[in-house]
């Protein structure tokens, strides 16, 4: 009898033990303080006039739990900050029909919008009949989406801007054409408007552009683009339906530095991250855990990249990506229709895995996918994941006469959590750019990408790279520690992980949830 | 003030000398006798001369009626009588315009009988006109060479009627030191005269200047004025006093045809055709179905266009068969009421088809690993024109003298120029996927463009004796320039046989129709402009002098719209891409409907000139002294439409220049002159230049400057002339030109690069000009030679080992458009008698940089260029005449090419690998012929 109640107990224990195994970590809650810059707004309809009627320039703090109206372009006057609290809400009032109603907000100083993960800020349209928002019906329409509709002109920022910061925050159906103010920023009434633009001038003090764990919905055109001259730490986005019959998802130009890291791209009109730089001009970007799933599709110009391109003087490292159903993987480009060739001495790429649903031509004018394009510089390196055969180098100008291997569709699949690569292989699924409610781009068991990325503190095929004879990789490494970091005005930057993708198991990476 | 005036000036006091004369000289025959042998047939030769001006009277006709033997004189003015018998004989000399001489020699041997003839109008006015023949004459012209204080080079309606020449664009590359500029279908367009291209001349009618249909800059088209309506064409090449002062080169002053003494009735009808016409036919589109005004414009500004906003039929395009040409003008004039009244009317039309291919091959810079960037194709361009050119020329001239001391003139010019002009591209884009002939990505262009522009002059002037020494003049005039270029349109499908990389065959590609724009453009450009001039003469000390004061104001108001839609591709309903079938089938969406509202290409300019001078023109025994000083005041004002909230809406620039000059002219004998003169002149920038908005290109910014400094120049110029004969020359020249702050485009800003116009110090030119003509009984020729030697320093944009040279080098060039050589002969043959006429030119422009470029000895040079054109005309009965013009006898390419080697790891259609040299840029016009009827009364 005791000898079974000792036993019970026994078990009783050792279940318990077993249990406590189980427990989760620390969910902990600190609150933290609240922020106020300058006035707070209290109006909420947006801009204010002044007696001649001409919009009075926004500064001050945009308040927690309030809704702001915009109906015509806003201004942050050049020294001026406009600070938004977590969980307040931007609602513009838009139709993308023309620049006059399809309202901009102009960054001449300093904008922070500090939303949290669990009170995210919003930049969204006025939903009405006539500017209906987009919904999961829409999974490859370009024509009637409306998340390509451009219903307000985005966030520009001009070269007086110092800081642009957007933290948890949501920015959706932006683009559209440029209207009056176009000379002040560089281009010219007409010209494509893109979601967040920022560049500051040519050998002026370089502005900071900090984007992090927010979402960007429904682009007309480029989303976050033509970017020059500034620091960048664009980290844990995640960005759909961006461009609808061309643009990409994050386009930088030259004069451009830091990281591109753990962003989420799918269904990118083009590519989902691209770099170029200019003649004489070099641009330095890393790009490294960033997953982009079924991009590069509806851009109607051939030879334009679909996943991550590096063209024009643009260098870095580019590690730890997981491309999934694009048109091509990584290209680092010798030549397009667009493109000089990249700074290939500054760059140095390995540990990325591409895999494509759709490696045969499928007749008539269906797109299927490549790993690598040839006749460019890029080769499957050592630890890459991909059917590239690389071939000749050509002597002359060093590109890759590889060739593609068809039959290794599906071969290299990451296995998603919940998105099957397979059945979103079928049919035209590769070119749905809604995300599936519930999909989880985790990293299931026996995922090839787990432990095959390069991360601080790992060794052998593990091991941070290093190009000693690259001056610029030296000098700015991976991450690049070119931003403020840490606190409202500072990024939050993630250094590259052991496992690929933006959702690496640690679940360090990027915290959307679909 | 105005140009003509000292033209007017010198024909007054011609005739008034000339009647004078008239009553004391009569015909007048000089006999001398030769010794020859005893023959019974003798040689008669001798020359024919105007007895006043003692021009040489080429075509008057000598005959002996009863031997049946005539002549006329030859090119050179002489003539000779074979077989003549021995015994008295009655010999004929006459003229058209002139007293006819008779006179009854008796022959004994070989001799030479000189002609002076008067002429038969210079009794009959009582209002001193000069005779229309005279006027339209190559010797007139050469007279007013002669004549003129300034070192000017004239053209006369003779001479141009005779040329292969139809525009005056063509007409001035006969001049030495000037060549042309020209447009994409070959004809000349802009003049560059000494090496100093078309922003550093300007255009005048009648002395006026006339604004620009130029969307950007101030200079005027030349490729729109018909050749058939002027007198003559007189291109300064110094400025004095009373010409307005912004020509650093020159002034091209188109002088209008007169009203004549007596019915001057002068037409033509000709048709004619390009040879490409009949190799390839024509593509046409209808010009009729293009929207002249964008959807901005028809509907107000707030207006949102819609797809069916926009025409189709305009980009359909139809091959039609060889179209011919058809040109047509017609002159009339007379003198009315005792001569008082002259009235004067012209009308030109020409409408013309071309049809032509080029290759295109712009070169890029590409950044190299420890060098300088090198020069790659990125598109090779092959391109089919189709152009229909309208040209209309409508010109009027009345005047009326009250008496002999007043007198006024009304003239109405107008001038238009249609170009319809089809281009088909196909590009093959050279980086990868093509690696070698028949691979690779193709775009597929087809452009529709319709071009008007129109030039209104209309001038009233009074010319008024107050006193006797006194004279007074003014002209008040309104000129209109406008250009409208509605619904510029280039389609674009893509295809191309290349891999995608999974299929190692490449494959043929669809027909992917891309997205396109539609774009307006309009200019105008308005002047009005007031003139008045005092000029009193007297002799101090019997040595004589004219002094002159005058002043001018225009007001310039100029307004420029841009309206540009962006028309996007729609993926057909299951997802896929558009394919090209033809332009009704493009489905498009706008991107901006909105269009591109403040846009700082739609701009309104004013400018406004006032200027006053003062000259004394001495005469002291063979020197020709003139100088005086001008000064301009400038007033430069803009306004965009950008908003108020914006830098550079809008903006104002004011300056004051003083000018000096004087021109001396030593007469060493009447055959011979030598010149010196010196002149201060200026060149304002473009009335864009000065608007400081920027344009962000793909590689760097395009900004206006509004600190841009206007250019300043000292010209000094020395000239020997000599005059054998009145219709044959000899002059020798050199100028040197100092140009301080001329504006340029360069690289400026913390990072070079922002491109903009700026002044990057000074430049010089210099060179020498030699003329040289000469005719021998039938036979002439004419030659001029001009070297130049221009020197500029920019900046450029540059890179080593991938990153910018900074700060930018700079490069030293020639100016753009100069050639070191220009040279023109032309090959003159006369047969009074069977009223033939021919010439063969030819046209030799030597190489020179055809665009500058932004990057460092990248600049685009033109090929040294030989064009030979021929015109022949003969004249039946009395007044007929048929004649002959054939353009580019040998259809020599037009060739354009970039001073680096080609540096593509594939071979590059067009290219020869080795070379030193890039082709950029290839056309072939093809030949032009030209035949029709004249009437000439």
């Amino acid at each position: 009898m005791n000898y079974f109640k000792i036993s019970f107990a026994i078990v009783l224990m050792l279940s318990f033990f077993a249990c406590n195994k189980k427990s989760s970590e620390e969910n902990v809650i600190i609150s933290v303080p609240l922020t106020v810059v300058g006035q707070s707004i209290s109006d909420t309809i947006l801009p204010k006039k002044d007696a001649s009627g001409n919009s009075i320039p926004l500064k001050g703090t945009m308040l927690s739990g309030k809704r702001y109206h915009i109906y015509s372009d806003v201004t942050i006057n050049a020294g001026d900050t406009l600070y938004l609290q977590p969980g307040a809400s931007v609602i513009i009032h838009g139709d993308g029909l023309s620049a006059v109603t399809s309202p901009a907000i102009y960054v001449k100083g300093t904008l922070v919008s500090d939303g949290s993960k669990e009170k995210p800020n919003w930049f969204t349209v006025f939903e009405t009949s006539a500017t209906p928002k987009s919904n999961a019906t829409f999974t490859d329409d370009a024509v009637n989406d409306p998340a390509f509709k451009g219903y307000w002109g985005g966030i520009q920022c001009s070269p007086s801007a110092k800081l642009l910061v957007l933290r948890w925050t949501h920015i959706e159906y932006t683009g559209g054409p440029w209207g009056v103010d176009a000379p002040d920023f560089g281009f010219k009434a007409g010209d494509v408007r893109n979601a967040v633009y920022m560049a500051s001038a040519a050998g002026a003090p370089m502005a900071t552009m900090i984007i992090e764990d927010s979402w960007f919905y429904g682009s007309k055109d480029d989303c976050i683009g033509k970017c020059q001259n500034i620091y960048v730490s664009i980290m844990r986005n995640t960005l759909t339906k961006t461009g609808g019959i061309g643009g990409e998802g994050i386009n930088l130009k030259n004069g451009c530095i830091g990281d591109m890291a753990y962003n989420f791209c799918f269904g990118g009109a083009t590519n989902g991250l691209k770099t170029s730089g200019d003649v004489g001009k070099s641009t330095y970007v890393n790009f490294y855990n960033n997953t982009l799933v079924n991009c590069g599709f509806r851009q109607t110009k051939a030879t334009r990249n679909g996943s991550i391109n590096t063209e024009t003087n643009a260098g870095g490292f580019l590690f730890n990506n997981i491309m999934v159903n694009c048109k091509q993987g990584i290209r680092i480009t010798y030549g397009s229709e667009k493109g000089k060739p990249s700074d290939t001495l500054n760059t140095c790429y390995n540990n990325n895995l591409t895999c494509i649903g759709r490696g045969k031509p499928m007749g008539g004018t269906e797109q299927y996918m490549v790993f690598i394009e040839p006749f460019q510089f890029t080769k499957k390196q050592s630890y890459d994941f991909n059917g590239y055969v690389n071939g000749l180098t050509d002597a002359t100008n060093g590109t890759n006469l590889g060739s593609n291997t068809a039959s290794d569709s599906l071969k290299y699949d990451p296995l998603f959590v919940n998105f099957n690569v397979p059945t979103n292989s079928l049919g035209r699924n590769y070119r749905i750019c809604q995300i599936p409610a519930g999909a989880n781009f985790n990293l299931q068991t026996g995922s090839p990408a787990i432990g095959a990325g390069v991360y601080p503190g790992g060794t052998g095929k593990n091991a941070m790279p290093t190009k000693p004879s690259a001056p610029m990789l030296v000098q700015y490494g991976m991450p690049m520690n070119v931003v403020k970091k840490g606190g409202i005005y500072g990024a939050n930057i993630t250094p590259p992980n052991k496992d690929l993708g933006a959702f690496p198991t640690d679940k360090t990476g990027n915290q959307h949830t679909f | 003030m105005k140009y003509r005036e000292p033209t007017f000036a010198q024909r007054f006091k011609n005739c008034v000398f000339m009647r004078r004369l008239s009553l004391l000289l009569s015909c007048l025959i000089i006999l001398q006798f030769n010794i020859s042998g005893q023959t019974a047939n003798f040689k008669i030769q001798g020359t024919i001369t105007d007895e006043d001006s003692k021009e040489l009277l080429i075509g008057a006709t000598i005959s002996i009626s009863n031997l049946k033997l005539n002549t006329v004189a030859g090119l050179d003015g002489t003539y000779t009588l074979q077989n003549v018998s021995e015994g008295k004989h009655k010999i004929v000399c006459s003229f058209i315009g002139y007293q006819k001489k008779d006179t009854l020699v008796s022959i004994k041997k070989n001799m030479v009988l000189n002609f002076h003839l008067k002429n038969a109008y210079s009794e009959l006015s009582l209002v001193t006109v000069s005779g229309k023949k005279n006027a339209e004459s190559e010797i007139i012209a050469k007279r007013v060479e002669q004549n003129s204080l300034i070192v000017s080079n004239i053209v006369s309606a003779k001479s141009i009627q005779l040329s292969p020449d139809i525009i005056i664009a063509n007409v001035l590359q006969r001049v030495s030191g000037v060549s042309l500029e020209r447009s994409s279908s070959g004809e000349g367009r802009y003049a560059i005269i000494r090496g100093m291209d078309q922003r550093y001349n300007y255009t005048l009618i009648n002395g006026i200047k006339i604004p620009s249909p130029d969307n950007k800059n101030r200079y005027v088209p030349l490729d729109i004025f018909p050749s058939d309506l002027v007198e003559r064409v007189e291109v300064s090449k110094a400025l004095t006093p009373d010409m307005e002062g912004d020509a650093i080169g020159g002034a091209v002053n188109m002088i209008m045809k007169n009203a004549a003494n007596g019915l001057y009735v002068n037409a033509s009808l000709s048709t004619g055709y390009n040879q490409n016409l009949i190799d390839k036919g024509y593509n046409y589109f209808p010009v009729k179905s293009i929207n002249l005004k964008s959807p901005y414009e028809a509907n107000g500004a707030s207006y949102l266009a819609k797809p069916g906003d926009f025409t189709r039929d305009n980009l359909n395009y139809t091959n039609k068969n060889f179209t011919p040409n058809a040109i047509a003008s017609l002159s009339i004039g007379n003198r009315f009421f005792n001569n008082k009244l002259g009235i004067m009317l012209g009308g030109s039309f020409q409408n013309t088809y071309r049809s032509y291919s080029g290759i295109f091959n712009p070169s890029e810079y590409y950044d190299e690993t420890n060098k300088e960037g090198s020069l790659r194709i990125k598109h090779s361009n092959i391109r089919d024109y189709s152009n229909q050119l309208t040209r209309m020329g409508l010109n009027a001239k009345l005047d009326y003298a009250f008496d002999e001391k007043n007198k006024i003139s009304l003239y109405v010019f107008k001038a238009i120029l249609n170009d319809a002009q089809n281009r088909m591209t196909t590009d093959t884009l050279q980086p990868p996927p093509r690696t070698g002939p028949g691979t690779g990505q193709v775009w597929n262009f087809g452009r529709s463009k319709y071009q008007h522009q129109s030039i209104f002059n209309s001038t009233l002037q009074g010319n008024h004796m107050l006193f006797p020494k006194l004279k007074f003049d003014w002209t008040t005039a309104y000129s209109i320039a406008k250009n409208n270029i509605p619904d510029m349109a280039e389609y674009e499908y893509d295809n191309g046989y290349f891999a995608d990389g999974t299929s190692p065959v490449p494959y043929q590609h669809a027909n992917k129709v891309v997205d396109y724009h539609r774009i307006w453009e309009r200019t105008s450009d308005k002047d009005i402009a007031g003139y008045a001039n005092l000029a009193y003469s007297d002799n101090f000390k019997s040595i004589p002098y004219t002094l002159s004061v005058g002043g001018m104001y225009r007001a310039k108001k100029r307004d420029n719209l841009y309206q540009d839609y962006e028309l996007r591709t729609i993926p057909n309903p299951d997802g896929n891409f558009q394919l090209w079938t033809d332009i009704y089938h493009f489905n498009w969406s706008v991107f901006n409907p909105n269009g591109s509202p403040a846009n700082p290409n739609s701009y309104r300019a004013d400018e406004n000139i006032s200027a006053g001078y003062a000259m004394l023109k001495i005469n002291w025994k063979k020197l020709e002294t003139m100088a005086g000083v001008r000064m301009e005041n400038t007033d430069q004002r803009f306004t965009t439409d950008l908003p108020e909230t914006l830098a550079g809406k809008s903006g104002q620039i004011t300056y004051t220049d003083v000018l000096p000059s004087f021109n001396l002219k030593y007469h060493l004998d009447n055959k011979t002159n030598l010149r010196l003169s010196y002149f201060n002149s200026i060149n304002r920038p473009g009335y864009f230049e000065i608007i400081p908005t920027n344009k962000k290109g793909d590689e760097y910014t395009e900004t206006g400057n509004p600190m841009l400094k206007h250019a300043k120049a000292d010209n000094i110029d020395f000239r020997y002339e000599y005059f054998p004969k009145s219709n044959e020359q000899i002059l020798v020249g050199i100028f040197y030109k100092n140009i301080m702050n001329p504006i340029e485009f360069g690289f400026v800003g913390d990072k070079s690069d922002q491109y903009q116009p700026s002044n990057f110090g000074n430049a010089t030119n210099y060179g020498f000009e030699f003329v040289y003509e000469k005719y021998i009984q039938q036979f002439g020729l004419k030659l001029n030679y001009t070297y130049t030697n221009s020197s500029i320093t920019t900046t450029k944009i540059e890179t080593f080992n991938n990153l910018m040279i900074e700060p930018a080098p700079s490069e030293t060039r020639p100016l753009q458009g100069q050639s070191a050589h220009i040279a023109n002969a032309a090959l003159l043959y006369k047969n009074i008698k069977k009223g033939i006429d021919m010439q063969l030119a030819w046209q030799f422009t030597g190489k020179r940089i055809s665009l500058v470029s932004p990057y460092y000895g990248f600049d685009q040079w033109q090929k040294a260029m030989n064009m030979f054109d021929f015109s022949a005309e003969k004249k039946f009965k009395k007044n007929f005449g048929l004649f002959l013009k054939v353009q580019n006898l040998l259809n020599t390419p037009d060739e354009f090419y970039v001073k680096k080697p080609v540096s593509n790891t594939y071979a590059v259609p067009f290219e020869v690998s080795g070379n030193a040299e890039t082709l950029s840029k290839r056309n072939y016009y093809g030949r032009n012929y030209q035949i029709g009827f004249r009437y000439l009364l």
